[in-house]
Order: structure tokens, then C-alpha cells, then sequence
């Protein structure tokens, strides 16, 4: 993998080099001195030439610098009080590269609200927006089928190199950018690249193991005595039996599904297809009454936290109390382990592995979604080839790519001879932004627009930490999650008008069964029940839209 | 207003009272207030009760240090001085033709404005007029849409309804116009009132963030309170990364204190327009 | 041509009052009449392009949909609960406040419990909730302890249906009480003081005082703003109970502003959150109107 790195580094360093006029120099150092030789000398002569980078096809600078100024719509850095606005170095320097200045028009709050109110309105839209609503993809297909959001296939065609070749390498992220029609109006955030790697599971704390001697639980059996020995003994040895949370979660009871592997599944995914290919939905089946019946007896005997929407955890972390932790994703573990050192300086998380329903399950934890928010250019975009361009550069190329997962060279990183990354103590010993990530975004690395988390670069800022062991030993043996597909007109209005409802009846009965206020004797009539809120209905439509996936990529 | 009278036990229960009250309404301010200046382990325990705990000025180095924050600071001051004055005196000169009995549409005006109090066109429509208006990104985008509440408006109508008429009477006999009795008779009786729409008006320019979230995209007119609203709810939400939550945590309840403070203390001025005896020492 | 004349008479008398309010009147029809178009959205099915003007009509189409909804019955009830539960008691605790405050005889005192009433007013919802759940955590929050003092089991009253609107509703009272009182000393403020002085002189007694004297003179403020609390009733926003609910108390949380959200917002259903608003709306002017009736039935004070 480190190998990877490396050419992909000198790929990116040779074209640079190449299309700045410099013969194969030996360090990127130098191309960078040239270009910003030649970018002052434009200057000093009074006339606009910048360098001219050439990129997989893409020609860099787009524009005349400064001549054409595009709006961004979407959400902010996610660095807390620090705003695209400011003028980050990572965006100064891909307005120099590629002479497009952008607006930002970006909010760290409510920012779905700002988003619908000037979509819905027509008045005021950007160039370029993150597609609203975030948490469903319906938006696409109503901003499209308004006119709101342009199709793309033609501007990627002639003028998005990168894009293209992207779409080459990951027929998946195609197949989710792809509306019904067949029309492109959409990029989603691809994530498919760092989920790879990234581990979306429960971690344990070690040395409670240890303080116990514990094994590493791979069964459910394992599991539940795990959990009841966290429970009845000291584990974290500070006297008191009783201060103990063996198992608490972040997001809710419901995430608690990810325990269905041990119960006949063979990955923790609630959309799954069978060997057949169809598709299912793994709440409504009858093997998840034994998960729920087990997740009911742990919960009715104090193993599961009933903080249920996970407001206190980081407080119970911090205070040294949790035992396993259900919170995506893998660099959670990192911060876990921060937070519970300050009052236990033993604390080691460590991720589990997939919990089996017996010694010889074969189960495999799936990876985290591929794709997150989609993104597009609107009707009222003057110059759509510049803003494709821009996304071109920013969303796929190899040098757009070094600007937003490592910063910019010389600030956040340094290259040695052998075109070896290493970051600088902006980002390894900042006071502020204690841990990298913050740190290389409150650069403006890492961006939330046009996202394209590298899985490399996620390993490198994790370097020699456990966090980058549990990757290695997750890259590989995990399952692609079921994709998430765009929706047709008809498919959208069934969607939005029964599954917010059949969705709120599922998470309450998953929690009313765990937690005990429903018998799971009513199992069979909750399954009644969601279907004739439409159960059926969606699980057909997810069946289409699998198809059409499988159409796409096969491709 | 001196008075001497004995303290009984009613006295004392009131003053237990007063006290028990004191003590669980202050208790928010104080928690808030000694988190800002705890330090990040403890403000991540939430073992903060009373005082601060390890003691650091941390969040306020980085609160401060932003010039985002002190942009927005005076932004939020622009705001709640203009939007106050325009409002109160709309409020009150809009008021006072609904609180005279001759005036012929005091009853149609009367309701078709308390009626906005409960219906409105909803959020779109109104975005496409102050776009339409060129308001958009002008600061009176802030002010000019919610200029004046149909709430405040009743209560000051009804405030002057109270005022003795026979006074304006009088006026009238002598040749006073409606604009003297207003000026000369209405408004000076009614400090109390407007001391009120003073409080409720300041406090609510001060408060506002969602007109600014709406109708400013430029963020150098933004006030303090997006900037705050923007740290509470990144720490809430999750994204990758949680020690961006921890950061915002951190910076959370010293932004709350900066953004606030200024308004809380703005009360103890006000009160004193509330003393009894301002209203009659007027008339007198 | 009576009416006309009637109106030029009315005009000529009234001329200045009439330029007094224009402003007003000016605001009123701009930015709150001038978008009423809006409503519309809630009978057709909103086409960005085409505009409100221009979209489908589809009549009660999104109407039938909420109440066709299986939870229906269920918003409709804990709505009104919480609606009435909030009325009940964040009603007339800023009123008993303001008479105590009126009964403190060291000003200073006085102001300080006034000051100290106001200030939770301030802090963000998301830190009230935020302080609530830490104070009643079953394991160790301070209330908890508090309570198993005197022998309660510890639980997580954030996860009991029937603890949700008695937790919204006192968390509620107790973060505005102080300022919704703040109108009322207004108003006692403005009594005469000569009618205490000549009661005492008639030897009335402090709750005499209190009975004859200072609720009367603040009943039509009381009277008052009891009508736009009740036209306010169902308005409750969704921010504070998506903070405070979860999937165990759904069953008593959930009420028309979240499910709009849940449902309209995050799921760009513009029309049917409109039409959402709209019966909202009209329930609530018929309150208001009610309220006014019976107001002006009764009392002699009224809104309209």
C-alpha cells in the first residue's frame, strides 16, 4: 500500500513537472519553485498567464485567473469556527492552480434550510450546490426533474477528464451518480476509495479484557459473557463494581443491528441481497426476532446503556465507564482512547472482530456507505464548463487530490527525495487541533465539498497508530454495502410518502422490543404491520434499483 | 418608595421563595459560565457542578482570537441599536391609531394583523420578495421583514387603551392634533411599555439567527448569533472525526457567554423604567 | 353613496391617525400579506419551475395524506396534550411571579430574583436539554441521586413516554418564566399607588391588597395575552422535542412540528409541509377566535 502512495505521488509529480515545461526534474520541489517563478513573472509583466498544469486531459489554469468567479452552496468546513470564507490555504491554492475564484456561500448550521429555501425559490441559486436534502437522495430527481440541476453527461464528456476516468476505475460511483433517466445531474461524494480501509464496528477496551482475563469475544455466547463481566466485576478497576456501561452506542439502539451476524446473517447490513439476487430487508425477517430477543435479554439485565440516543456517551467514555462502544467510524477509536485516558491512562480500545454465531461462522462486516450527499451545477450557472472543470480538478484529479486529503506542500506536508510524505508539526504538533484531521481541516483539507476521501491518505495521517493496524486488518475482508441507487419519479413519490413513516415504526419497535415495553410475542404481527405500511412496496423499488445498479456496472 | 411596615411571616416566606428561585434559575448561568473556563477533560466529563475545574482560558483564546467573532459582535450591535429604534417607533405610532376609539378601521386593522401572528405564506414567498425588494445580503434584510410583531403591537395598543382618554379629549378641545396627543400625552406616560418593547424588540435582534441565516449569504454582515449557532450544532451532529465535536464542545460555552452576555446584563437598566410610582409621577 | 360618504366623513375626521399607522399598514400588507400567496402550495403539488402560481392543483391531495398517515391520530393527541400541559402551567406561573416580586420589599432584592428569573431565558435549548439529561442520568446524574434519597429507583426518565411532556413542559416553564413575567411587572407597574395607600389606610391586609387591587388592575394583560397564548397553543417548534425525544417515547413525543420535519423537511416535501402549516393554522385562528369570544362575553376586555 505504501508503495501505491508513492507512484501515485510521482505520477501526480511527473505530470506537473512535465506540462510546467521542466524536464523529468528529480524533486517536486523544483517544479513547485518554477511554477511560482512563472506565475510571478506573468504578474510582474502585467499580463494574466499563470502555469499551465496539464492533468489527465484537464488544462490548468480553466480560465484567465480571476475572470471567472463561481458560488459554492453547502455545508462548511467541519472544523468548528473555521470557515471557507476565511480564506483557507488548500482553496488560495486551488484558486492559483486553477484560476477559478470561488464564493463560498457555506453554513455550519441548518444548512438543509438555507439549501431548500433558495432551490424552492429559484432566486439566488449558486453555480454549484450540495443537494439537498442530505439524508435521502430524493433531492436529486426533484431538483432535477425542475430543471434546477443540470445534466452533467455531456459536460463530463468533453471537458472532465478526470471525472471520466474516475467513473472507469469505480463503476459503482457511476451507477449511483446515474438518475433513472439515464441522465448524469448529479456527483455523488464518493467514499468508496477510504471505506475500504475504514472499519465500522464496536471496539472494546482491552486491558478491561485484560484486568479480567478476558478473551476477545467472537461469538454471541462470548459476547454476552463479556458483556455480564463488565457488568458484575470491577473492570476498569477503580473500586467500584457498579460504575461499568458494558455496552453503549451513539446513534441510537437501533445501531445495535450490527450484532446480526450473530444470529444467521452474514454481514451487518439491513439491505442484503441473497444468493439469488434478491433483495431483502433484514428487519422483517424471522431470524431477527432471535437478535432482538438476545439484544432484550441484555438490555433487561443492565448491559446496554439506556442512554438511547447516545447524548452521554462522550462523557461516560471520558469517565472511564464504557466497556464497547458502537460508534462509526474508525477514528472514533483514536478519540475514544483520548478521551478515556484522562482519567484512566491504560485505556486501550481495540475494534472487535464480527461477532459469529458460532466457532465456525464466516461472517464479514460491511463496509460503511460509499457514497455520501450528492453534489451538482444549477440552472443558473453562467459557465458550467468552468465550474465541470473546477469539479473536474478539485473531485478527480491527481493533483487536486494531493491539495485536499495532505494540504499544501511546504504548510501541512513535506516530500523528500524519494517523493515520501511527511506532515509538519502544523499538522502532527498543532495546539489547537489536536488530533491531524481537525488540524488538516482547519487548512481546508479534507474538504466537504466534491468529496473524495482518499483511503491512503487516511492511513498516512494515522500512521503507527492502532488506528492504521485496524484498517490493514479490515482492508479486504469487508463486504460492499448495498448501493444506494437514485430513485425514478414514481419510485420517489412511494418513498418519501411511506418510508418516513415505516421507517419511524421500525426504530420504534426495534427499541420498544429491546428495551422491553413490547413483547417480542407480537414479532409476527410488527412485521404485519410494516407491511401494510408498505414494506413490500419498498423492498420492491430497492429490488429495481438494485437491478438497474447491476445493469449499470456490468457494463 | 419608603415604606415602614413590619416583616411578618409572609415576608419570610416570600424570601425563602425569591431564594429557592434564585437558586435553580441562576444555576444554568453559573454551570455555563464556569464550563467556559474549565478545561477540555473536564468539559468532556461534564463533571463540571459548580465551579470551573482545572481552571483554563483556553476556549476563550480561541473565541477571541477569531475575527469572525468580533466582526459578528459588531454586526449583532448594528443590528439590535437600528432594528430596536425602527421597531419600537413603528410599533408605537402603529398602535396608537388601534388604541383610539374613533379611529374607523381600529377593529379591521386590529385583526387582519393579529391574524399574521397565526398564518403566514411560509418561508418560501417571503424569501422570493426580499430578493424581489433587493434586500437580499443588505443588512435591512435583518430588520425591514420582522419590523413589527403583532404581539408586541397588542400589547402596546392595549397599554394605551389603558391610558385615561378624557386627556386626549382635552387636547383635542384645545386644537391639539393627533400627532401632539401621541407625542405629547401618549408616549411620555408610556415608559414602562415602551421599555418593554425596548427589552422584547432588543433581545430579539440580538437573539435572531434565522433571518440572517436566510437572507445574508455574505458573511461579513453575519451576526454572533449564526457564529454560535454554527459551533452547538457541529457539536451535536456527527461527522468523521469526532475531535471536531470536541473542539466545538470546547468553544461552545465560551461562545455562549461572549454572545450573550451583553443582552443579560441589558435587563438591570430596563428595570428601573418598571419602578412603581413612573407611571403617576407622570401624570401628575 | 351613504358608505361612500360615510368614508370621506371618516377619512376627513381621521386623516392624521390614518397617516400615523400607513407605515404600519405598508409593513403589514408587504411582508406579511404579500406572501400569503404561499398558502396555495398546500392544494397543489409544488413544481419549482412553474412556481406557486403555476403548479398542479391537486386539491386535498396532501390533506389526505397526513391524515391518512397511520400516526395521525397519535399527533393529533400529543399535540393538543403538550400543547394544553404547556398552557396550563407556563400560563400562570410568570403571573404568580410577577405578583411575588411585587411583594419584595428590598428593591434590591427584588431586582436581583427578577435578574436571576430572566437569565435562563439566554441559554441555548440545546444546553438546557443538554444540562436536563446530565442531572437526571440513571447513573449518577444529580437529580437521580436526589430522588433514590428518598427511595425512587434511579431510571431514565428520558426514556418513559409518560415523563416526556412533564420534562418538556418544566423545563420549559422554568428557562421562561422569569421573562414571560417580565410583561406583568410591566403592568403592575403601572397601578396607582394612591389606591394602596387609601386601602391600607381602610386597614385591607397584604392579600387584600393583592386580591382587590393588583389582579384586577392587571386582568385585562392577564386576559389578553391568555388569547394569543391560546392562538399560539399548537405552535410548538420541533427543535426542542427532536433534542429531548428518542425512539422509546415517540409514543407521547411526536407531534405535527417533527413530523413535518422528518417528513417535509428532510424530504424536500414543500407541499405537504404547507399543507401541514395551513391545518395548523386554521385550528389555531379558530381558538383564537373562540378565546376572543368568550373573552369579550365575559370580561369585558378582548383582542378585536
Amino acid at each position: 500500500m505504501q508503495k501505491k502512495l508513492v507512484t501515485g505521488l510521482l505520477a501526480t509529480a511527473m505530470a506537473v513537472s512535465m506540462m510546467a515545461g521542466t524536464v523529468l526534474p528529480a524533486a517536486a520541489e523544483e517544479t513547485e519553485g518554477a511554477t511560482e517563478a512563472a506565475a510571478e513573472a506573468g504578474a510582474a509583466a502585467g499580463e494574466v498567464t499563470g502555469t499551465v498544469y496539464d492533468l489527465g486531459g484537464l488544462t490548468l489554469p480553466i480560465c484567465e485567473p480571476g475572470s471567472v468567479s463561481l458560488t459554492y452552496m453547502g455545508n462548511d468546513t467541519w472544523c468548528a469556527g473555521v470557515s471557507y470564507n476565511d480564506g483557507l490555504p488548500v482553496q488560495q491554492e486551488i484558486e492559483k492552480r486553477t484560476g477559478v475564484h470561488i464564493e463560498w456561500d457555506t453554513y455550519s448550521s441548518d444548512v438543509e434550510t438555507v439549501l431548500q429555501t433558495r432551490m424552492a425559490s429559484l432566486e439566488g441559486l449558486p453555480d454549484m450546490v450540495e443537494v439537498p436534502p442530505f439524508d435521502s437522495n430524493v433531492g436529486v430527481d426533484t431538483y432535477s426533474s425542475n430543471g434546477v440541476l443540470i445534466p452533467l453527461n455531456d459536460l463530463i464528456e468533453q471537458h472532465a477528464p478526470n471525472i471520466k476516468k474516475l467513473f472507469e476505475k469505480y463503476p459503482a460511483l457511476e451507477a449511483m451518480c446515474t438518475s433513472a433517466d439515464g441522465n448524469i445531474y448529479a456527483l455523488a461524494g464518493w467514499w468508496g476509495d477510504i471505506n475500504d480501509y475504514v472499519p465500522d464496528y464496536l471496539y472494546i477496551r482491552q486491558d478491561w479484557l485484560d484486568n479480567l482475563g478476558l478473551e476477545m469475544p467472537n461469538t454471541v455466547d462470548e459476547l454476552y459473557n463479556v458483556l455480564k463481566a463488565f457488568k458484575e466485576q470491577d473492570a476498569n478497576g477503580n473500586g467500584d463494581a457498579n460504575d461499568e456501561i458494558p455496552l453503549a452506542t451513539k446513534n441510537g439502539l437501533k445501531q445495535l443491528y450490527y450484532l446480526m451476524t450473530g444470529f444467521g446473517y452474514d454481514t451487518n447490513s439491513l439491505w442484503y441481497t441473497d444468493a439469488d439476487g434478491a433483495v431483502h430487508y433484514a428487519a422483517v425477517e424471522p431470524q431477527y426476532k432471535d437478535m432482538l430477543t438476545f439484544l432484550n435479554k441484555c438490555y433487561s439485565e443492565g448491559l446496554i446503556s439506556d442512554d438511547l440516543d447516545g447524548t452521554l456517551l462522550t462523557q461516560n467514555i471520558t469517565e472511564d465507564k464504557v466497556g464497547i462502544v458502537c460508534h462509526d467510524p474508525a477514528d472514533n477509536m483514536a478519540s475514544s482512547d483520548d478521551l478515556a485516558m484522562t482519567s484512566n491512562p491504560n485505556c486501550n480500545y481495540q475494534f472487535m472482530p464480527v461477532i459469529q454465531a458460532d466457532e465456525n461462522g464466516t461472517a464479514q462486516m460491511t463496509k460503511r456507505a460509499l457514497t455520501w450527499h450528492y453534489y451538482g451545477i444549477t440552472s443558473a450557472c453562467e459557465n458550467p464548463e468552468a465550474a465541470i472543470q473546477w469539479i473536474d480538478y478539485v473531485y478527480a484529479s491527481e493533483d487536486g487530490m494531493m491539495l485536499y486529503n495532505y494540504g499544501v506542500e511546504g504548510l501541512s506536508y513535506e516530500r523528500d527525495e524519494n517523493g515520501e510524505i511527511t506532515f509538519t508539526d502544523l499538522i502532527t504538533n498543532n495546539e489547537t487541533y489536536t488530533s491531524a484531521f481537525s488540524a488538516l481541516r482547519s487548512i481546508g483539507a479534507w474538504p466537504t465539498y466534491f468529496i473524495d476521501d482518499s483511503g491512503e491518505a487516511f492511513m498516512k495521517i494515522f500512521e503507527g497508530t492502532k488506528v492504521e493496524t485496524a484498517c490493514q486488518a479490515a482492508y479486504g475482508n469487508m463486504k460492499d454495502p448495498f448501493p444506494e441507487m437514485l430513485g425514478t419519479a414514481e419510485e420517489s413519490e412511494i418513498y418519501t410518502s411511506m418510508w418516513p413513516d415505516l421507517s419511524t415504526y421500525l426504530d420504534e419497535m426495534f427499541t420498544a422490543f429491546v428495551i422491553g415495553t413490547e413483547s417480542l410475542d407480537n414479532f409476527d404481527s410488527y412485521v404485519e404491520t410494516a407491511n401494510s405500511m408498505g414494506m413490500e412496496e419498498i423492498i420492491r423499488i430497492k429490488g429495481d434499483q438494485y437491478a438497474r445498479y447491476q445493469e449499470i456496472t456490468a457494463e | 418608595m419608603k415604606q415602614k411596615t413590619k416583616t411578618g411571616w409572609p415576608d419570610v416566606l416570600i424570601t425563602i421563595g425569591t431564594i429557592f428561585i434564585i437558586i435553580i434559575t441562576l444555576y444554568p448561568v453559573i454551570y455555563v459560565v464556569s464550563m467556559s473556563f474549565s478545561s477540555a477533560e473536564h468539559i468532556m466529563a461534564k463533571d463540571v457542578y459548580l465551579l470551573p475545574k482545572g481552571f483554563s482560558l483556553k476556549a476563550y483564546a480561541m473565541t477571541l482570537q477569531n475575527e469572525t467573532v468580533v466582526r459578528s459582535f459588531v454586526n449583532t450591535l448594528w443590528y439590535t441599536a437600528v432594528g430596536t429604534l425602527m421597531s419600537v417607533t413603528l410599533t408605537a405610532t402603529t398602535a396608537y391609531p388601534l388604541a383610539r376609539r374613533q379611529f374607523f378601521l381600529r377593529k379591521q386593522l386590529s385583526f387582519l394583523m393579529t391574524l399574521t401572528m397565526f398564518v403566514s405564506g411560509g418561508l418560501i414567498p417571503l424569501y422570493v420578495l426580499v430578493q424581489k425588494l433587493h434586500l437580499y445580503n443588505t443588512r435591512w434584510s435583518i430588520i425591514l421583514p420582522y419590523i413589527i410583531s403583532a404581539y408586541n403591537l397588542i400589547i402596546t395598543r392595549s397599554f394605551f387603551e389603558s391610558l385615561p382618554e378624557e386627556m386626549a379629549d382635552a387636547t383635542k378641545i384645545d386644537g391639539g392634533s393627533e400627532w401632539t396627543i401621541m407625542t405629547r400625552i401618549f408616549i411620555p406616560l408610556s415608559k414602562p411599555i415602551i421599555s418593554v418593547l425596548v427589552l422584547f424588540y432588543g433581545v430579539g435582534y440580538w437573539n435572531s439567527y434565522f433571518a440572517p441565516l436566510i437572507f445574508l449569504s455574505n458573511e461579513k454582515l453575519h451576526p454572533i448569533q449564526l457564529y454560535l449557532r454554527g459551533i452547538l450544532i457541529t457539536s451535536e451532529s456527527t461527522g468523521m472525526g469526532m475531535d471536531a465535536v470536541l473542539m466545538s464542545e470546547q468553544m461552545k460555552y465560551a461562545v455562549i457567554v461572549v454572545a450573550c452576555f451583553p443582552i443579560m446584563v441589558l435587563y438591570p437598566f430596563i428595570q428601573k423604567y418598571f419602578e412603581k410610582g413612573v407611571l403617576i409621577g407622570a401624570v401628575k | 353613496m351613504t358608505a361612500m360618504e360615510r368614508l370621506r366623513k371618516n377619512v376627513k375626521r381621521d386623516w392624521m391617525l390614518l397617516l400615523i399607522i400607513l407605515p404600519g399598514v405598508i409593513y403589514f400588507a408587504v411582508f406579511c400579506y404579500g406572501p400569503m400567496y404561499g398558502i396555495l402550495m398546500a392544494f397543489k403539488d409544488y413544481n419549482i419551475s412553474k412556481g406557486v402560481w403555476g403548479s398542479p392543483w391537486v386539491g386535498l391531495k396532501h390533506f389526505k395524506e397526513l391524515v391518512n398517515s397511520v400516526y395521525f391520530g397519535r399527533l393529533v393527541k400529543n399535540t393538543f396534550l403538550l400543547s394544553i400541559e404547556q398552557l396550563f402551567w407556563s400560563f400562570p406561573i410568570p403571573i404568580a411571579f410577577a405578583l411575588l416580586i411585587n411583594e419584595i420589599k428590598r428593591k434590591r432584592f427584588q431586582r436581583l430574583a427578577q435578574t436571576a428569573a430572566y437569565l435562563p431565558h439566554f441559554v441555548s435549548v440545546v444546553v438546557v436539554v443538554g444540562i436536563l439529561k446530565d442531572l437526571l442520568a440513571s447513573d449518577g446524574g444529580v437529580l437521580t441521586q436526589l430522588f433514590s434519597a428518598f427511595g425512587v429507583a434511579p431510571k431514565n426518565y428520558f426514556n418513559l413516554p409518560s415523563a416526556f411532556r412533564t420534562l418538556y413542559v418544566s423545563s420549559g416553564v422554568w428557562q421562561e418564566f422569569g421573562w414571560n413575567s417580565i410583561i406583568y411587572v410591566a403592568a403592575i407597574s403601572g397601578i396607582d399607588q394612591q389606591m394602596y395607600e387609601s386601602a391600607a389606610l381602610d386597614g385591607a391586609g397584604r392579600w387584600q391588597r393583592l386580591i382587590h387591587i393588583t389582579l384586577p388592575s392587571i386582568a385585562p394583560t392577564i386576559i389578553l395575552l391568555l388569547i394569543l397564548n391560546m392562538g399560539n397553543m399548537l405552535n410548538i417548534g420541533y427543535e426542542k422535542v427532536i433534542l429531548m425525544y428518542n425512539a422509546a417515547t415517540y409514543s407521547t413525543a411526536d407531534i405535527f412540528s417533527t413530523y413535518v420535519y422528518r417528513k417535509g423537511l428532510l424530504n424536500a416535501q414543500y407541499s405537504f409541509a404547507s399543507a401541514v402549516g395551513l391545518a395548523n393554522s386554521v385550528i389555531n385562528v379558530i381558538i383564537l377566535l373562540t378565546a376572543n369570544f368568550m373573552a369579550k362575553k365575559t370580561t369585558d376586555t378582548s383582542i378585536f
